[in-house]
């Protein structure tokens, strides 16, 4: 293929590589994982910027919640004893849908969230969770609720800038319910009809708090505000669910503009947004 | 930039050309490779032809190595990348003379069919016996997904990686390499 | 000689699970493919593509994509002998219209090839692509099968150098009608049922994808290495399209990597050889993942109306059977793909009344060609599905009536005799039919009873279903297909096998040491197989139409028998014992209490007395075709919300007479149930509204992984098939038949929705569902 690169740098501190990407900007090109955009470098880049070195291979848990390294892969999440434990192992098991061996030990964490592509699982969760995004751009360290970072135009800017160098999720979410489902076509398939996480702060048998994040129909993973508003203060029950879940249609038909071919993605992100919460209910600690 | 005393550094090129160290089955190798060349063009060009070119884009997984003792695709990554770091080709693991346990097992289940994909699959399941020397069947199914197979139906290669196991576990021939 | 040996049952080598002799080189990544091996100088030839679908080409200007450093040829039509052909590789002549340039000279679909180029580097050589200039006088398509046909619809084949096509203005590019009628139709039946069936796109995807390298040797022949299911039909097909003396070529097949049919066809010899020929250097041609699914070939998409009827006692009285395959842009296999679907169908129902009215179709899409099942699996999902709609409508049991009607040993049809492959058939009865011990052990096996039980009591958004289909197919084309063999002794006792037979990741190199071991008394581990190569090995049709175990593997027995003879002759003199009575076994000569090795006898022949080289020569075609049987269980769940079918569980018995290789014919049944279920779950070429397939890769057109893979299970039923090898009939293409039936059975079965348009995919089955009434 034909590309103008001259120039392969190996980092060994964020620091470094977010210096590198912003000094030179369209001239660089970020790779971690590798496992998409190798094959299309656009012919401004010079210099390749290999992450892999960079120490943001941690998974652990303070104070302050769970701290994921942006080079994890996705293999390690899914195999991550402490992920298992968290919010009924929802993490783990998102990053154990879809794709394939090859793909999960060779992409990451970061490769996973930064790049706006509907066929990524982990923007979801993450969203779901409440969770934030570490940047630096070599010089200050910025943090971003995911929301903020998927909402607008931040997360091709902070993909390209800024590094991420880490994703934070809240410790209060440790103990709260969730549950992730993924409808695609086969098991091994990278895309998907519809990715739906619901995360519930349950307590009594009332929902204190509920996060709810579709992707695959959608562009990019959204929340749907409405149908959290739905189920907030309300007992976890069936009714409960099945409200929730024709309130995520409804959305999901405004934020599609009623696409007919989004039809079958937006009525399967309804049925599974009813039985990851009937999950989530029967999961409560 | 400053010069790192640890570290991969920067490689520069020189006429469009890097050079480059890649430890291939387990010897350091000097390989001048070309800006933008994949690491599996530069494994085939230096003769290492086990690895094969099914697809060119990550999705088939006959092009699978061992980096750091990893599976990974090397049509999906440039060929500088490899520098400095452990690649494991299948002929670093056997040879027909002197095959490996998992090689062998291949053979023996009748695992191998046009065996274009076998290669990339060996590797695989090398990589998940490393990790994990009694893989259950569901184990296995998942360790191998990612390296399509059109011939078999894959039930015989599931075989042979538990028949690798249990060979493995009685000759203790396994441990990383 | 010892008469026991043609007709024996107790093997020692053949039906015994013996490791494939190839399979540790290729486990070990020591085993060449065509790409496996580097040559000096070695050009690399590009392909432009036409971005239309259908265009007139005004004018094609080379002059700057010749400019790029690197280029050493630019070729276009108008640079080669404009010879029409098919790139099918058939026997001689082939039954397919010869409507193919090697390079076009009018883009009859988006992927047609319109110019090559052979430059030193990839990078010259894409330069070079993108300079060439094409004035594209852009045409009106048509993609739809039946559209095509219309008066009116644009004319793709209106050159008029083609040959063979029956009605180029309604771009008809094939046509067969058959009738055999005892009444009235449809007077005898009790209910009539009149459907429609569709099938889909879909490719092959062998994981090696299509590649050759052309060189002169250094006598100045044309050397071909090339991942070939054909290489005599390669050879002389390339020879007729170049202009070019068929004893100037050598066609060279290495280890290929998979073809289930796709290399069946003669697709990038002619076109690379024309840049060696352009350059005099050596030239490679490999396809990438994209060209493979665009470029190549696919499974004809079908559509099909069966309108049968039956009587309540649960015979079959009519068929009627009418097909029409899109063969897109180009008429490879159309004839013969297109009579597959009913000739391997029809004589299994013995309808009393039977009609076939077959059409392939133009279309500018890709190109339809030869793929495992070829046409039977078209056939038989429409088949195999309104067997099930006429057992529901008779109140009968789906498996008793399937039982009520199959043809048996001993009983023949008309249609074996009206319908050959692209010609007249040969009169046959069956001689094996292990048909009913399918059915009874695969329903034992599968537990059918005990899962139907179960099944009656459920509830909830998810419901189970069963389903079955049953197979036939047949094994090699009669009195068509040829194949010869040599096998040669050395004086360690060891023996060359060489064949034209086609090994393309099969396990044929093993089964055939296997025949060829147990008629001389030896382990394969003395035999040195070669297959193959047109300098080297005696002609063979190629791998296809299920023949390389059936036919090749009598050429290969005869062969042995042969060489035996002459073993035998010389052994008597060293034993000194009369020839009838000397046997061979364990690597020896035996007779009456003494032995001697093959070695000795090989020896002798070599340097002691009446010196001369043992070695035998045979070739076989066949005046039968014994088909294989099959059955195949499948329980599904279908989501009722979401419309998500999964397979359950899947079993599926076949009858290939004798398993010359139990292992190897698993594997083979395996793989093909396996591209099967994918097929009819998943996969499904799409095209844009311009004709341009949008799912052209791996991670866009699905095939089934590890982890996609249900649990299934083969199970060989033997028979002995007195025509065969050692008993043996086919084995290779069967499996892939049933899945699509059964499933579609299973998910009727499961929901009492039924879906006539495979691939079954949630939205699908969903939309079927709300459509319910």
């Amino acid at each position: 293929m034909k590309n103008n690169i001259t120039r392969f740098c190996f980092p060994t501190t964020a620091r470094e590589a977010a210096g590198l990407m912003a000094r030179l900007g369209p001239r660089a090109v970020t790779v971690a994982g590798g496992t998409r955009h190798t094959r299309t470098i656009s012919p401004t880049v010079e210099t390749v910027v290999d992450v892999s070195d960079l120490p943001l291979k941690h998974i652990k848990a303070d104070k302050a919640g769970l701290r994921i390294g942006a080079l994890c892969t996705i293999d390690s999440l899914e195999k991550s004893p402490l992920l298992a434990r968290w919010a009924g192992g929802v993490i783990a098991r998102t990053a154990g849908m879809g794709s394939n061996a090859l793909a999960r030990v060779m992409g990451t964490v970061g490769g996973n969230v930064v790049r706006p592509h509907p066929y990524n699982n982990l923007p979801a969760v993450f969203l779901a969770l409440g969770a934030q995004a570490v940047f630096t751009d070599g010089k200050r360290e910025k943090t971003m609720p995911f929301a903020e970072m998927l909402a607008g135009q931040n997360m091709l800017l902070f993909g390209h800038k800024h590094l991420l160098t880490e994703v934070r999720v809240p410790a209060a979410t440790k103990s709260w319910a969730a549950c992730a489902e993924r409808l695609s076509l086969t098991k091994s398939s990278w895309g998907s009809y519809a990715q739906v996480v619901v995360a519930l702060d349950l307590k009594g048998g009332v929902i204190r708090k509920a996060a709810i994040a579709v992707s695959a129909v959608l562009p990019k993973a959204a929340r749907m505000t409405k149908a959290e508003w739905v189920l907030e203060g309300r007992p976890a029950n069936e009714e409960a669910a099945r409200e929730a879940s024709a309130e995520v249609v409804e959305e999901l038909d405004r934020m599609t503009a009623g696409s007919a071919s989004r039809a079958y993605g937006r009525h399967t992100a309804g049925v599974l947004t009813r039985r990851a919460l009937m999950e989530a209910f029967g999961s409560r600690p | 930039m400053t010069t790192k005393t640890r570290g991969r550094g920067t490689l520069k090129s020189v006429n469009g050309k890097f050079d480059i160290t890649v430890n291939i089955n387990g010897k350091d190798k000097p390989l001048q490779v070309s800006a933008g060349e994949y690491l599996l063009d530069a494994l085939r060009r230096e003769g290492y032809k086990g690895a094969k070119r099914g697809c060119d884009n990550g999705d088939c997984g006959t092009c699978t190595i061992l980096l750091d003792g990893k599976p990974a695709l090397s049509c999906m990554m440039f060929a500088a990348q490899a520098h400095g770091r452990k690649v494991v080709t299948i002929e670093g693991l056997g040879a027909p003379d002197r095959p490996h346990p998992i090689q062998s097992a291949f053979a023996e289940a009748g695992a191998v069919q046009c065996g274009f994909c076998i290669p990339g699959m060996v590797l695989a399941a090398k990589a998940l016996l490393d990790e994990n020397p009694d893989p259950d069947e569901a184990q296995a199914r998942r360790a191998l997904d990612g390296n399509l197979c059109r011939c078999t139906g894959y039930v015989k290669q599931i075989e042979a990686v538990l028949l690798a196991a249990k060979k493995l576990q009685t000759t203790g021939k396994g441990g990383k390499r | 000689m010892n008469p026991d040996v043609s007709d024996k049952r107790d093997f020692t080598v053949v039906n015994h699970r013996v490791e494939k002799i190839d399979a540790i080189a290729l486990a070990c990544g020591t085993a060449q493919f065509t790409d496996d091996i580097d040559i000096r100088g070695l050009l690399v030839g590009r392909v432009l593509y036409s971005p239309h679908a259908h265009a007139r080409i005004r004018k094609i200007d080379t002059r700057e994509a010749k400019k790029v450093p690197g280029v050493l040829a630019v070729l276009t039509h108008e640079d080669l002998p404009r010879v029409r052909h098919t790139t099918a590789g058939q026997g001689h002549p082939e039954p397919s219209p010869y409507d193919t340039l090697v390079l076009s000279e009018k883009a009859r679909y988006v992927g047609d090839r319109i110019a090559a180029v052979a430059a030193e580097t990839a990078e010259a050589a894409e330069e070079a692509l993108s300079k060439i200039k094409v004035d594209y006088e852009i045409l009106p398509p048509v993609f739809d099968t039946m559209e095509a046909m219309k008066e009116g619809a644009p004319v793709i084949h209106d050159e008029d150098d083609s040959k063979n096509i029956p009605d180029a203005g309604h771009n008809i590019c094939a046509k067969f009608d058959f009738e055999v009628k005892e009444s009235e139709w449809f007077s005898e039946a009790d209910v009539v049922i009149d459907q429609w069936y569709k099938t889909q796109w879909a490719q092959h995807c062998a994981l090696e994808p299509h590649v050759a390298i052309t060189y002169f040797d250094g006598e100045g022949r044309l050397v071909i290495r090339t991942s070939t299911q054909v290489p005599f039909h390669c050879r002389r097909i390339t020879a007729k399209v170049l202009r070019i003396p068929v004893k100037s070529i050598r066609v060279i097949k290495p280890r290929i990597g998979g073809g289930f049919g796709s290399k069946q066809e003669v697709l990038l010899e002619p076109v690379c050889a024309a840049l060696t020929l352009a350059t005099r250097r050596p030239v490679k041609i490999e396809l990438t993942r994209k060209e493979t699914f665009v470029s190549s070939r696919t499974r004809h998409p079908f559509v099909l109306r069966l309108k049968t009827g039956v009587k309540k006692d649960g015979a079959i009285t009519d068929a009627h059977m009418e097909v029409y395959c899109d063969n897109g842009a180009y008429g490879a296999h159309s004839l013969t793909v297109m009579m597959c679907s009913g000739s391997h169908t029809l004589p299994m129902y013995q309808a009393k009344n039977s009609r076939f009215i077959g059409r392939s179709v133009y279309t500018n899409l890709p190109v339809g060609g030869a793929y495992r099942g070829f046409g039977a699996t078209q056939g038989f999902f429409a088949w195999e599905s309104q067997m099930d709609m006429m057992a529901e409508r008779i109140g009968m049991d789906p498996i008793e009536f399937r039982r009520k009607n199959y043809i048996r040993s001993g009983e023949g049809s008309p249609v074996f005799k009206a319908m050959g492959e692209g010609r007249e058939g040969i009169e046959q009865k069956i001689a094996s039919c292990g048909m009913d011990e399918c059915i009874d052990q695969g329903m034992a096996a599968f537990g059918w009873h005990e899962r139907k039980e179960r099944n009656r009591q459920q509830s909830g958004p998810v419901r189970r279903g069963l389903g079955c289909a049953c197979l036939m197919q047949g094994s090699g084309i009669p009195e068509v297909d040829m194949a010869a063999a040599s096998i040669k002794m050395n004086e360690d006792g060891s023996f060359n096998l060489h064949m034209g037979a086609t090994d393309l990741g099969t396990g044929s190199d093993t089964v055939l040491a296997q025949i060829a071991a147990e008629v001389l008394g030896i382990t394969v581990k003395d035999i040195i197989v070669l297959s193959s190569d047109t300098d080297l090995t005696p002609f063979d049709v190629g791998a296809y139409a299920s023949s390389t175990t059936f036919i090749s593997g009598n050429a290969v027995k005869k062969a042995a028998l042969h060489a035996r003879e002459q073993i035998v002759k010389v052994a008597a003199k060293i034993l000194d014992a009369k020839p009838s009575e000397v046997d061979l076994m364990d690597g020896k000569a035996v007779a009456g209490g003494r032995s001697c090795l093959l070695s000795e006898v090989a020896h002798t022949a070599f340097y002691y007395h009446d010196q001369h080289q043992i070695m035998g020569v045979a070739s076989h075609y066949a005046q039968s075709s014994p088909p294989p049987f099959a059955a195949h269980f499948a329980e599904v769940s279908v989501d009722t919300e979401t419309g998500q079918v999964v397979v359950l569980d899947y079993v599926s018995t076949v009858d290939c007479g004798t398993a010359i290789n139990p292992t190897l014919a698993e594997g083979q049944n395996d793989g093909a149930v396996l591209n099967g279920l994918s097929y009819a779950l998943c996969e499904e070429m799409a095209f844009s509204p311009s004709g341009a397939m949008t799912n052209a890769s791996f991670r866009d057109y699905k095939i089934f992984s590890t982890a996609d893979a249900p649990p299934f299970k083969t199970i060989l039923i033997p028979t002995y098939e007195a025509d065969g090898p050692f008993g043996a009939k086919s084995v290779s293409e069967i499996g892939i038949n049933g899945p699509q039936p059964a499933i579609a059975n299973a998910i009727y079965d499961a929901v009492g929705v039924r879906l006539f348009a495979p691939p079954f995919t949630p939205e699908k089955v969903l939309k079927a569902l709300k459509a319910k009434p």
